[in-house]
């Protein structure tokens, strides 16, 4: 019995010490690698147990209801998705460009986006934290920091890479911070996840004028996400005279619990003549 | 002696594609049903491996599934780990208190350790508690609670036949 308390108690202290050893090493490539392991083997089986289930739907909905329908318009969703984040950021060269231009430096730009389609296979285990995991990995052209987009706007980005599969930290998640830009006011703050949904956006002086329905959307520095991806639109202005900034919380463009579909951004392809 | 680590590893086994099956339905069939609210069958694993295996195995499978389990949450590094070890352990001091087999009793645990859980993960960062958060958590919690015996039965199952 006194043998039993005296391995329980050992018991703790050793776990007690791994836990700890955890939090204090932190993400590392060994750790890292064991994780990628493990959402690997996870696709695989996840592969391996829906393929004859998708098989057996897909003889029905492929080739006995609809013919060629649904992949064709699985296609033009695809591609009016592109077409739509294309468009987002166009909107602001145009409006950069028409700035140049009245500024007499007049610059010839071509912008490109390489677009890489991937759906959502699961999502985090934990209430607090808002991270996917998606079916594209390195073998695909993701890479981390990866920014990760949706036809309404910016999901969150690459925060690990395996062969096939890759970890998105969504930007409603208390960790993440975008920098980013109010059009109205022409004004850059950051955008921080608050953990319910909804996000901050901080450092912005409380004598800017930002009214709701304002559109924020990336201002491109830092380098990981490029300029003008829709992050949200202002939902609340609170105002207090002892704070130098203004609380803004905004909604996010993007409906967090019904992201099915995402694009990842290749590396923009910036010419400059 | 070969028999008993011959039975412990097939035990093992059955509980880890438990546990994976329960990492299923969390990261894929749960969100897409419901997606605001998060049904954690990982303490009823933990309840269910308290009743039917000895604190050690327990424990450990505990450290190991808790362990793999971060490769599917944004949490910082082992936070759920530390988590997962803290209900284990309080899940085995209400042994001594709680008759943990009767499936009233399962209920109320697994409620009240999700919302330990939540409170512990509180600690490890600052998120905003709103009104539709709290509801959520409720929601979460009393469902945890009502799928707790469901998998302690399960657990209890899958360890016991090769026992019988």
């Amino acid at each position: 019995m006194g043998s039993n308390k005296s391995d329980k108690i050992l018991f703790i202290i050793i776990s007690v010490f791994i836990v700890i050893l955890l939090i204090s090493i932190g993400p590392n490539r060994v750790l890292n690698g064991t994780f990628s392991l493990t959402r690997e083997a996870y696709y695989w089986m996840e592969r391996g147990l829906s393929a004859p289930m998708n098989f057996v739907a897909n003889i029905w909905s492929d080739y006995i209801y609809l013919v060629n329908t649904r992949q064709e318009n699985e296609n033009l969703r695809h591609e009016l998705a592109k077409l739509k984040i294309q468009c987002q950021h166009t909107r602001e060269i145009q409006d950069e460009n028409s700035r140049l231009r009245a500024m007499l430096e007049f610059k010839k730009t071509s912008y490109a986006f390489k677009l890489y389609p991937a759906s959502v296979f699961a999502q985090d285990i934990s209430m607090i934290f808002k991270t996917l995991v998606i079916n594209r990995g390195r073998s695909d052209g993701f890479f981390k920091d990866m920014p990760i987009v949706n036809m309404y706007g910016v999901v969150g980005r690459v925060i690990s890479v395996s062969p096939h599969t890759s970890e998105v930290l969504l930007i409603t998640d208390p960790n993440s911070a975008v920098p980013a830009f109010i059009k109205t006011i022409k004004t850059n703050g950051i955008v921080r996840g608050r953990g319910d949904g909804l996000l901050n956006l901080e450092y912005i002086r409380r004598s800017e004028n930002v009214n709701a329905g304002d559109e924020v959307v990336t201002s491109g520095l830092l380098g990981i996400f490029p300029r003008g991806l829709r992050l949200g639109y202002v939902y609340t202005v609170k105002k207090d005279r002892r704070e130098i900034f203004a609380q803004i919380i905004l909604k996010p463009a993007v409906s967090m619990q019904r992201i099915e579909d995402v694009f990842g951004i290749g590396k923009t392809n910036n010419k400059h003549n | 002696m070969s028999s008993e680590l011959g039975r412990l590893t097939t035990n093992i086994t059955k509980v880890t594609c438990l546990f994976l099956a329960t990492v299923t339905m969390e990261t894929s069939l749960f969100p897409v049903i419901i997606d605001t609210v998060r049904i954690d069958l990982f303490i009823g694993l933990i309840l269910g491996m308290v009743i039917a295996t000895s604190f050690g195995t327990a424990g450990i499978l505990v450290i190991v599934f808790s362990f793999l389990l971060q490769a599917f949450s944004g949490a910082s590094l082992g936070s759920l780990p530390f988590i997962y070890l803290t209900i284990f352990l309080g899940l085995t001091a209400a042994k001594n208190m709680v008759y943990l087999e009767n499936t009233i009793s399962q209920m109320v645990l697994g409620t009240a350790f999700y919302v330990l859980g939540i409170v512990l993960f509180r600690l490890f960062i600052p998120i905003h508690i709103s009104l539709g958060f709290v509801a959520s958590i409720l929601a979460s919690s009393v469902l945890t609670g009502l799928t707790t015996p469901l998998i302690v039965y399960m657990v209890r199952m899958l360890w016991r036949e090769d026992e019988a």
